[in-house]
């Protein structure tokens, strides 16, 4: 267990209630994981408008989501993290003393609360022992970086963790707060959410064969950020898991209906799956799967000329016309032409 | 005389430089009176204008029904309501350049059109797939325009009857589910593209907008060019079947088109 360096037994605000609110205005940076396993952005910026007024972080930005293939990729790898903050002016060239951790599993640091407005809120911890450092420094400026060890801040020792589980975490930056010689301390949080569950495959696919379209429809699932249609002509199987599904054309879609008119030919057979992802971008077993043959359809123009229709589809028609019209009307012409020849 | 558009129609420069400007304003005008108060007490519309008056432009629009299925080579048998069920808008717009003005006005007038009307294609047993097709229509006129404005110009009277008849070509295309529609049989292939001449006829009867708000259509004049605003509807007869080919298609129709015009 580490404890804050020079700042025992100091109170640690934790959250964004802020009531005592920020000394500093902080942005949380997420940067990226290391070796380029992982690209993200992540910026929170705290009002600093003022000691003892700042306004609370939006928590609902707050959340770094990690699918069952991120979290495969970074087995053995590490997450960089870096943090920043906002000084005010007074403050500037001042060191903090700065601890990035993450909260122990303990009751005693379980203090989370119900608000005015019924949401849940964590307040203030009991104290900084309540985190376990990740790194503790003296910071002349206003960033600190972190690299996360995924094996060790998860848990994890296989690939094969990755899926099955939800693991959800903090990572607090802790700063002093009201001034540089308070006796309280603030943090701020980035959750880290590590979605090891697949979504529930979608159901209620129906498919309309066309000529040359599929008219592809299913029911909304309860989660979703996105689907995947599955066509082939050779047969699919309910619950394949995407990574297996081979020889599929497929299209990433975010409606629940589509047209597929990529290769599809007439009077051919095909299996149509759908799946569907998550936020963290885990994509669910294959659904149950339509079969449909395509049968030949008639347009309008195959449907008018099935009929008998006379139009011969060309831009300059020649055919000898029953009506004297045009050559009336080209003889009007010329005789308009001969008149002002004649007047000239 | 009052200050008539006539007066101030011969040797205008103004006119050709401010084309891009009184067709921007279009939109703009089109708001403007709609919004203006048509109550407005003392109403005397602007008789003439600031500008001289080379010409006009309509926007119109309407329903249109191709008369396809009157080929006399179908046999009864109804292609286009079978597909497509119905009719669809035909939009135009039209400029039309003044060359003579005396007792009314005499233009050529130049029409760009388009219809366009989508369906589901049909099965060999009459169901609708999920193939869709489209039969796309694009119209182009040139017409002879006499506009009976003389009671306008006269003695205030809003309306201003107008004439056309002229020679049109429409352009056309039919999609499948995968482009351009073709057919074949044992007389051999065709595809959905192409053109049809024809002609066509019309009276209009325009409504004078300025009255409505005099002091905007002369701020309008005065800052755009635009003379004359008006509501106006069409009665159309268009005759598109190629003068009666033998193998040609009537995508005419007989219909009423509505819309806002100006003088500029």
């Amino acid at each position: 267990m580490f404890e804050l360096t020079g700042l025992p037994g100091r109170r640690v605000a934790r959250g964004c209630a802020a009531a005592t609110v920020a000394a500093c205005g902080v942005v949380l940076a997420l940067i990226g994981c290391a070796g380029g396993a992982m690209a993200q952005s992540y910026i929170v910026e705290r009002d600093i408008s003022g000691f003892g007024t700042a306004g609370s972080l939006s928590t609902d930005g707050t959340i770094l989501r990690i699918g069952i293939d991120d979290c495969e990729t970074l087995i053995g790898d590490e997450i960089d993290l870096t943090f920043e903050w906002t000084v005010l002016a007074s403050a500037a060239g001042e060191s903090f003393s700065v601890k990035v951790g993450r909260p122990y599993d303990s009751a005693d640091c379980d203090t989370t609360t119900t608000q005015s407005n019924g949401e849940a809120e964590s307040t203030d911890a009991a104290s900084d022992l309540c985190f376990g450092a990740v790194i503790a420094e003296t910071v002349s400026g206003t960033t600190i970086s972190v690299e996360l060890d995924t094996l060790e801040y998860f848990g994890f020792t296989t690939v094969a963790d990755c899926e099955g589980t939800n693991n959800d975490t903090d990572v607090f930056l802790i700063l002093p707060t009201t001034d540089l010689t308070s006796t309280t301390l603030e943090s701020d949080s980035l959750q880290i959410d590590l979605d090891g569950v697949r979504p529930v495959a979608p159901t209620g696919l129906s498919v309309n064969a066309g000529e040359s379209t599929l008219e592809i429809d299913w029911d909304e699932p309860s989660e979703q950020d996105g689907y995947t249609v599955y066509v082939s002509t050779s047969p699919l199987v309910q619950g394949t898991a995407a990574a297996e599904i081979t020889g599929a054309s497929s299209d990433e879609v975010t409606s629940t209906s589509v047209s597929f008119n990529s290769g599809i030919v007439a009077d051919q057979t095909y299996y149509v799956g759908v799946t569907v992802f998550d936020a963290a971008g885990n994509e669910s077993a294959l659904s149950e799967v339509v079969q449909v043959t395509t049968q030949q359809a008639d347009d309008f123009w195959e449907y008018y000329k099935g009929n008998g229709g006379s139009e011969a589809g060309e831009f300059c028609n020649t055919a000898p016309a029953r009506s004297g019209l045009p050559l009336a009307l080209a003889l009007g012409l010329v005789a308009l032409r001969r008149r002002g020849g004649a007047n000239a | 005389m009052p200050e008539s558009k006539h007066a101030l129609l011969p040797g205008s420069t103004l006119r050709m430089s401010r084309g891009l400007r009184q067709v921007a304003a279009l939109l703009t005008l089109a708001a403007a009176l709609v919004l203006a108060q048509a109550a407005s007490a003392q109403v005397q519309y602007l008789d003439g204008g600031l500008t001289p008056i080379s010409g006009a432009l309509d926007f119109k629009f309407g329903p249109y029904t191709p008369d396809i299925d009157s080929d006399p080579s179908l046999g009864g048998a109804t292609p286009y309501s079978t597909v497509f069920g119905g009719g669809g808008l035909l939009s135009e717009v039209v400029y039309e350049h003044h060359l003579w003005q005396g007792i009314g006005t005499a233009s050529i007038g130049f029409h760009l059109g388009f219809f366009s009307k989508k369906a589901d294609a049909l099965n060999a047993d009459g169901t609708r797939s999920a193939d869709a097709t489209r039969l796309s229509l694009v119209p182009l006129r040139l017409s002879g325009v006499y506009r009976f404005d003389y009671l306008e110009e006269r003695f205030n009277i809003p309306l201003v009857l107008s004439a056309r008849v002229g020679l049109d070509y429409y352009f056309y295309r039919v999609k499948g589910g995968d482009g351009t529609a073709d057919f074949s049989d044992a007389d051999g292939s065709s595809t959905g593209r192409g053109g049809t001449h024809g002609w066509h006829a019309g009276a209009t009867l325009y409504f004078l907008l300025d009255i409505l708000a005099p002091n905007m259509a002369r701020d309008l004049d005065s800052a755009t060019g635009i003379n004359n605003s008006y509501l106006f509807a069409e009665f159309l007869h268009a005759d598109i079947r190629d003068f009666g080919a033998d193998d040609s298609w009537d995508v005419g129709d007989t219909t009423f088109l509505f819309g806002l015009g100006f003088e500029l």
